[in-house]
Parts: C-alpha cells; sequence; structure tokens
C-alpha cells in the first residue's frame, strides 16, 4: 500500500528499532526463564490430559510433583521421562498417579540416562508437534475445499457459559455471515492456574476454555463451514496465568486465531509481568507452529484512557507486540494488532481522528490482519444513537481497510446480544460495506490536512514514549504505570511464585522443536 | 404538565398512547402463509400487550426459525403519576470523576481500600471483578479510580493477616469477597472477620464492606459490618458507597477524626470473639496447585470426600459431560 500519510520511513524505522530495544532485554529474561506453564505446556504436547477426581489436571499435579522433589530448574522432561524409563510407566498418566501419591522418586538424570531421557521426551512432545502440523494442513485442506473469506473478515461473539448452547449460536452466527466466532471465556479464567478439563455447561459471563470445548466448537464449525462453503474461523482466548498450555490445546485442537496480548494480562489483570512475558514468547511460538493468528488487546488501552489522549500508547503496544511477535516466530500475517473506534462522539472531529488513527495503523503494519474494535465506552443505551455510531465504525473500517472487524452491537453494555441485535448489526456491516466498500481506494486524505497532521502527530508522541520507555526498560515503565493507569511493579501481580530461572542443562524439548522453525 | 395526574404516551398529539416496540418470535418467515401468520403473531402479541390498534411495520425472516418485529401502536394503558413510587436510594451512584473528586475534596489524599476473600474461599471472581482495571459489567474497577489505592490480598487470607494489614496500609475500607456458603461458611467467616476489627481497632476501624452472591444485603448490623453488596453489584456502585461513607462532605463520613467514623451498626452487644481454632491460612485448598505439598499423604478415594474441611467439591467449573462427539473430519 503505498502511503496517505506521508509518514517519514525514517521516523517508522526509528520507532520499530526503539521497540526492539525495549523488548530485547524481555526477550533475554524469557530465554533464560521458565514458568510452571510453560513447563505443564509440554506436558501436554506429549500427550496428558485429564484430570484427577477433583478437575485438578494432572499436567499440575505431575509439575507440582516435580518441582517438590527436584525443581523445575532442569525443566520438567529430564526427571519426568527418566522417572517414565526407570518405573517402566506406559504412559504419562499413570505416572501422574503414582507421582501424586507420593509413589514416584523424581531424580535428575545425568550422562547416558539423562540422554535417553532427553531422546524419549523429545519423541513424545514431537508427537504432539506432529499433530499441530497436521491440524495447519488440515485448514489448509478445508480453506481449499470450502473457500477463505474476502477481508475484513467479521467477527461475532457468543458467550452463554454453557458450550451446548454456544454451539448452535456459533452456527446460527455463521449462517448469517460471520467469518470467526469468538468463544469469551468465563470470567476470571485467567487467574486460575490451571485449565480445567472436560466439557463445561457454566461458567460466568463466558465458557471456560478447555480441550474439550475447542474440540467441540470446532467441530461444529468446520460441520457449518462444509455446509456454507466458507470457512469459519474459531477464535479463543490465549492469556492468563495458563496462556502457554491454552496455546497449545488451540493448537492442538486447530483454532484459528487466539487472543494473545504482550502487556495485557500485566496491566487489566495484575498478573506478574515477568511471568506474563515468558509465558508469551513460548504461547507465541506454538501460535507460529500452529498457523494461529494472534489478536491483541490494544482496544482495553482506549477503553481506560481517553482515546485521544492515548492513542499512542496503542501505536507503542503495537509496535512492542509486532516486536515480540516476529521475535518468537510469528509471520506479519499472524499480527492480528488490535486497536478500536473509542473517541467520544461528543468532541468535534472525532470520526478524523479516528479515521487518522485507524489509517495510522494500517500504514505502519502494512501486512498485518489488523483487528479494529467497536465503539463501547460511548454506547450509552440509546440504542438508536448506538447503530449510528457502530455504522461509522463501520465506514471508517472499510475505508481504511481494516481486516478483522469485531461487529458493534447497538446493546452494548445492556446485555448479551439478543439475536436480533446480531441480525441488525450484521445488516448494518453488509450496508457499509456494500455502499462503501470501495471508498478506501478513492480515500485520499489531503497531504497537510487535518488527517494527516493527525496521525503524523500520534506517531511522533509514540516515538517520544518510545524512547522514554527506552531509557528505563520496559519492566519500570510497567511498574511506574506507562501503560494504563494502573503501576504494575515486576515483583509483584499474581503467579511470579510460578516463575523459574534456567539452571545449566535446562531441557524442554517444546522450546527446542519450536526455536528451531524461528 | 402537571406532576400528579394522568398521562399517555406522546407520539405526535397529546393523549394520543403511540408507542414502539420491537421483539423476536421464533416463528418462520418464509413463504406467504407463513409471513402471514408470522404478522398475525406478532399482531397478537401486541394486542395482549395492551396495544390497540397496532401495526406491523417490520417484519424479516432471521434465519429460518425466527421472525424479527417492528411494531407501532397505540396503548390503552394510563399512567397515574401520582402512583409513581420512586425506591430512595442509600446513596447516589456517581461518575468515576465525580467519586475521584470527591475523595481529593473530602479527604485530601488517596483513599486506601484493602481487599481479600477470606477463609478457605479461592474464589477471587467477585473481588476481582470489583477492584481488577479490567472491572466487570463494562464497568471499570476500582483500580481504575485514580484517587482509591487498591491493595488486593487475593484468595485464601486469614483474619488476622487482613486485620494486620488493614492496619499497615491504613485502610479506610476492607472488602470481603466470599463465594462459598458451604454450612454457611460465609456467614461465619464474616462475623469472625468483623470481631476481629472490631477488636482490633476499636471504634476507628476501618469501614467493612463484604459481597458474595448469597448474603441477604439487610443482614449487615447482624453481621456486623457497614454494608452487604449481593450479586451483580458494579464497580462504580462499591465506589460511590465508599465516598458516601467516607467522603462526605459534611455528611456521615469525615475521615479528619476517625473516632468521628460514622458508626451506623455498632453491635448493642459486642461480639464475643473466639479465635478460630486453627489458622485460616494452615488449610490451603486442594485445588490450589502447590496447596498439595501439606497434604500429600494419603491416597484419596471418592469415599474419603467427607475428609475435606468443607466437605465439597470446589471450584467454579465441574466436569459434567464427557460426552462422546465425532472428531473433527469424522465422517466425511
Amino acid at each position: 500500500m503505498t502511503g496517505k500519510l506521508n509518514l517519514d520511513p525514517a521516523l517508522v524505522a526509528r520507532a520499530r528499532e526503539l521497540a526492539r530495544r525495549a523488548g530485547e532485554p524481555v526477550t533475554e529474561l524469557a530465554r533464560t526463564h521458565t514458568t510452571v506453564s510453560v513447563e505443564r505446556a509440554v506436558l501436554r504436547l506429549a500427550g496428558l490430559d485429564g484430570a484427577d477426581w477433583d478437575g485438578m489436571p494432572w499436567v499440575n499435579r505431575l509439575t507440582d510433583s516435580v518441582r517438590e522433589s527436584v525443581g523445575l530448574e532442569h525443566g520438567v522432561a529430564l526427571p519426568v521421562w527418566d522417572a517414565m524409563l526407570t518405573g517402566g510407566y506406559p504412559d504419562l498418566r499413570t505416572l501422574a498417579v503414582d507421582a501424586a501419591t507420593g509413589l514416584v522418586k523424581f531424580r535428575l538424570p545425568a550422562g547416558h540416562e539423562g540422554d535417553a531421557a532427553c531422546d524419549a521426551a523429545a519423541r513424545s512432545v514431537r508427537k504432539g508437534i506432529a499433530r499441530i502440523d497436521a491440524q495447519r494442513a488440515e485448514r489448509d485442506r478445508m480453506l481449499a475445499a470450502t473457500s477463505n473469506p474476502p477481508m475484513p473478515w467479521i467477527y461475532l461473539i457468543v458467550a452463554t457459559g454453557d458450550i451446548y448452547e454456544d454451539i448452535p449460536q456459533a452456527q446460527a452466527a455463521a449462517r448469517e455471515g460471520a467469518d470467526v466466532i469468538a468463544v469469551i471465556r468465563s470470567t476470571g479464567q485467567s487467574l486460575l492456574d490451571y485449565v480445567p478439563e472436560g466439557a463445561t455447561r457454566e461458567g460466568y459471563a463466558g465458557t471456560y476454555a478447555t480441550q474439550e470445548n475447542f474440540r467441540l466448537m470446532r467441530a461444529a464449525l468446520d460441520d457449518v463451514s462444509t455446509e456454507l462453503g466458507r470457512y469459519v474461523r474459531l477464535t479463543n482466548y490465549a492469556s492468563g496465568l495458563c496462556m502457554p498450555e491454552i496455546a497449545s490445546l488451540a493448537g492442538l485442537e486447530r483454532l484459528d486465531m487466539m487472543l494473545n496480548d504482550c502487556m495485557y494480562g500485566i496491566i487489566f489483570r495484575d498478573i506478574n509481568p515477568v511471568r506474563t512475558f515468558i509465558d508469551q514468547r513460548f504461547s507465541r511460538q506454538v501460535h507460529a507452529r500452529a498457523g494461529i493468528v494472534i489478536n491483541t488487546g490494544e482496544d482495553n488501552y482506549l477503553t481506560t484512557a481517553d482515546a485521544v489522549d492515548a492513542a499512542h500508547t496503542v501505536v507503542v503496544s503495537q509496535l512492542l507486540n509486532e516486536y515480540f511477535g516476529r521475535e518468537a516466530g510469528l509471520a506479519d500475517a499472524q499480527l492480528g494488532l488490535g486497536h478500536a473506534f473509542e473517541i467520544n462522539p461528543e468532541l468535534p472531529d472525532s470520526f478524523l481522528l479516528e479515521l487518522a488513527h485507524a489509517q495510522l495503523v494500517r500504514e505502519l503494519f502494512p501486512e498485518a490482519p489488523l483487528k479494529y474494535m467497536p465503539p463501547t465506552k460511548h454506547m450509552t443505551g440509546n440504542v438508536f444513537a448506538g447503530y449510528l455510531l457502530d455504522a461509522f465504525f463501520n465506514l471508517c473500517g472499510v475505508m481504511t481497510d481494516q481486516s478483522i472487524l469485531l461487529i458493534g452491537m447497538m446493546t452494548e453494555g445492556i446485555h448479551t446480544p439478543f439475536l436480533s441485535d446480531r441480525d441488525l448489526a450484521l445488516e448494518n456491516v453488509r450496508y457499509v460495506r456494500r455502499a462503501a466498500g470501495r471508498l478506501g481506494a478513492s480515500f485520499r486524505p489531503e497531504p497537510d490536512g487535518f488527517v494527516a497532521r493527525r496521525a503524523r502527530q500520534v506517531l511522533g508522541e509514540s516515538v517520544d514514549l518510545l524512547e522514554r520507555i527506552g531509557s528505563q526498560g520496559l519492566l519500570n515503565a510497567i511498574a511506574e504505570g506507562t501503560f494504563g493507569v494502573t503501576k504494575r511493579p515486576a515483583d509483584g501481580g499474581r503467579g511470579p511464585d510460578g516463575v523459574v530461572e534456567r539452571a545449566e542443562g535446562y531441557y524442554n524439548p517444546a522450546s527446542d522443536l519450536l526455536e528451531v522453525t524461528s | 404538565m402537571s406532576v400528579t395526574g394522568l398521562v399517555r404516551p406522546y407520539g405526535d398529539t397529546t393523549g394520543d398512547g403511540r408507542v414502539q416496540l420491537s421483539f423476536t418470535l421464533p416463528v418462520p418467515f418464509g413463504d406467504e402463509t407463513q409471513r402471514a401468520r408470522a404478522e398475525g403473531a406478532a399482531l397478537q402479541l401486541a394486542a395482549k400487550m395492551g396495544l390497540d390498534p397496532a401495526m406491523v411495520v417490520h417484519a424479516k425472516g432471521m434465519g429460518p426459525d425466527f421472525t424479527f418485529f417492528i411494531v407501532y401502536g397505540r396503548v390503552s394503558h394510563i399512567v397515574d403519576l401520582s402512583a409513581v413510587t420512586v425506591a430512595e436510594r442509600e446513596f447516589a451512584v456517581l461518575p468515576a470523576a465525580e467519586v475521584n473528586l470527591r475523595i481529593r475534596s473530602a479527604l485530601g489524599r488517596k483513599l486506601v481500600v484493602v481487599g481479600a476473600c477470606i477463609g478457605t474461599d479461592a474464589h477471587t471472581v467477585g473481588i476481582d471483578a470489583i477492584l481488577n482495571v479490567k472491572g466487570h459489567a463494562g464497568e471499570k474497577g476500582l483500580e481504575y479510580y485514580r484517587e482509591i489505592r487498591v491493595v488486593n490480598l487475593g484468595s485464601q487470607v486469614g483474619v488476622a493477616d487482613l486485620v494486620a494489614r488493614a492496619a499497615a496500609e491504613h485502610a479506610d475500607a476492607v472488602l470481603v469477597s466470599q463465594v462459598v456458603t458451604q454450612r454457611d461458611a460465609h456467614l461465619s467467616n464474616t462475623r469472625e472477620m468483623s470481631a476481629a476489627f472490631h477488636t482490633g481497632f476499636g471504634p476507628s476501624r476501618p469501614l467493612l464492606v463484604v459481597g458474595g452472591p448469597r448474603f441477604d444485603p439487610g443482614a449487615a448490623h447482624d453481621l456486623g459490618v457497614d454494608k452487604i453488596f449481593g450479586r451483580g453489584t458494579t464497580p462504580r456502585e462499591v465506589a460511590s458507597y465508599l465516598v458516601h461513607a467516607l467522603a462526605s462532605p459534611g455528611g456521615s463520613g469525615g475521615m479528619e477524626s476517625p473516632a468521628k467514623r460514622r458508626r451506623p451498626h455498632e453491635p448493642s452487644q459486642p461480639f464475643r470473639y473466639s479465635a478460630p481454632l486453627r489458622e485460616v491460612r494452615g488449610r490451603p485448598l486442594r485445588r490450589e496447585p502447590g496447596g498439595r505439598r501439606l497434604r500429600a499423604r494419603a491416597v484419596r478415594r471418592r469415599g474419603n470426600r467427607g475428609v475435606h474441611p468443607d466437605g465439597r467439591r470446589r471450584g467454579a467449573v465441574r466436569v459434567l459431560l464427557r460426552r462422546a462427539v465425532p472428531r473433527a473430519g469424522a465422517g466425511r
């Protein structure tokens, strides 16, 4: 795409360079540390699933057992597969059951025994990775057998709490025109330090992300994709304390997109910053391998702060997400960077400001499938005004060539959407696409007009902020409340005790396999 | 127009009674016959709702099974303004900016809130929905308020720890969430907590607020706390209450002198504070990974379930079904 905003290429390059410099120390941290969730993800990739009668997953039980006896500094793989070999266990589940009752003595094998354990671990994990590869191939096959819908993709949400209610709703939404179905997670799942097991029928304002729920929903959407001759993508959330595990499950069950932000959990969920950065690197390596498009959560910055004042924090976060994503092996086409239409409609020129921000993001990340979020903060309950605002959001989306449009509901903030709310919302976006779908090609903001100047101003502010972050370090910047409105010190938040520094001889077969490709 | 009196909805003429309405019926909107039936069904509903005459101005099929209608009509009902009662709220729900402003002007410093789940309760969903920036029901949590400092202690906090931390942080208010209600644990935990604060602080104790889905909002006095919030409470309501109770100019609050703090629910008979039998911290949740360490002794079988202090399955999720469902791609 040729630029419409006359952005200074040198300034754009500088912004990327600053983001890289801010991110590198954090990447180093992720390379030298592991977390309980990363280790559990290794076990999940090796095929350990299920839970004890109390609902605690075996991966948690086994990881805890290993941590108690030999620690996690060397990774979970060495002691676990050593115990498998020496104890003659047929599978991980049997070992986990025995370990939970204290019957297994874990140790750190050396020499031949160490090599044998490594080989066995790598063989098991390779099977999981092979399944992820097969699912990726299956997606390509499905895309060829059905069709890939043109962008912008229409993204709709279901959230009943009951997977068996979600399924018909998701299928109905797909038939009504949704290209992407997101199953909202139960409130607070991001703070659970385990992934619930099995199909679930109760949740708070959403449905739990579980492997079984993933599988059920993907199977249902495969049916409807075949019926419609159009591949319907499935989205969930790889965030919170179990981000690496959920990413792995998503790869194994062929989810197509995952919400996965480098800082969302830190800022909005008070999850320990160090843990988040370690977890997100592993998650993104898995997503890269699985061909999953990540969606980042910059829209959240605008719902907590003023959308005009905080516009540059969105760009900074996008640049950081891009750096971390690429570093972990994601292609640009997998970076669904997020932003939102959240400027107060009472403000003069608010639509011009939205156009400037949306176009800026489009030009900064020309290859990225940008995810554009509808207004929520200024949806007042006046559904008629809300419908109009959503139409302007849709217009801005098609004018600036956004890739994934989350469809705004006129009843936003009132209730979970009625069937009719969703239908009206789709009618809205269909009209705008039909009437103005090609407006983007003819839209040329004046070179030094309001829109172009505003976009350049936001870019300038972003570079300033990145300079400040660079001088103090990303973790310090987060600790001092640079993003969002809260201060999140590096040693605070939830889950810091799940972070372990890798020792000499740390072994993680999954990381090794995933690192090669990146 | 008079405030008392009889009125009807106003379309374009006084007393015309015209209203608009939209709804969905689970009826198909396919062929001619189905469409006529669907519109007839909509008109029947409108008539039963008191719209006479009514007119279906828009009907649209949504998928094979549903039809959406927009209906205009004249209602026969009359509104008697003299019979309108307005529920008096104890406090006004304020926007965030107003909350911040009132705290700033009344206290001249940040209002300190310490939050926790006490007892063995590990359900932090409630307290997190109120405290985390992310918030709940489209409202940002208390962390979002510039003039509120939030200390979220998380789950399974011992009462003694909570009291100590509240003192150390100079808490203005303590928020406690209780979801588990087995054998009325939420009530006994709350009583124990309020008694500890009464004993520990005397009359200058922080404001005590509890929340949870099974509390009776009228039981605050009985439990020795200042306020109880039930299901569906939003962060803004809590923030507004805190401002009402602690930072109302010349009102019931007034932080300059702790002794002057409103004590509306001071029990006439002080609670007999019996120390808990066991330190609450000493009983980690089975669900809590790592907590296992302390109780990984004998094999636990299904029959042993009663062994657990709460005697119940915990956690928000129950695995209800592992129903066999065809794998993706099967059968094609």
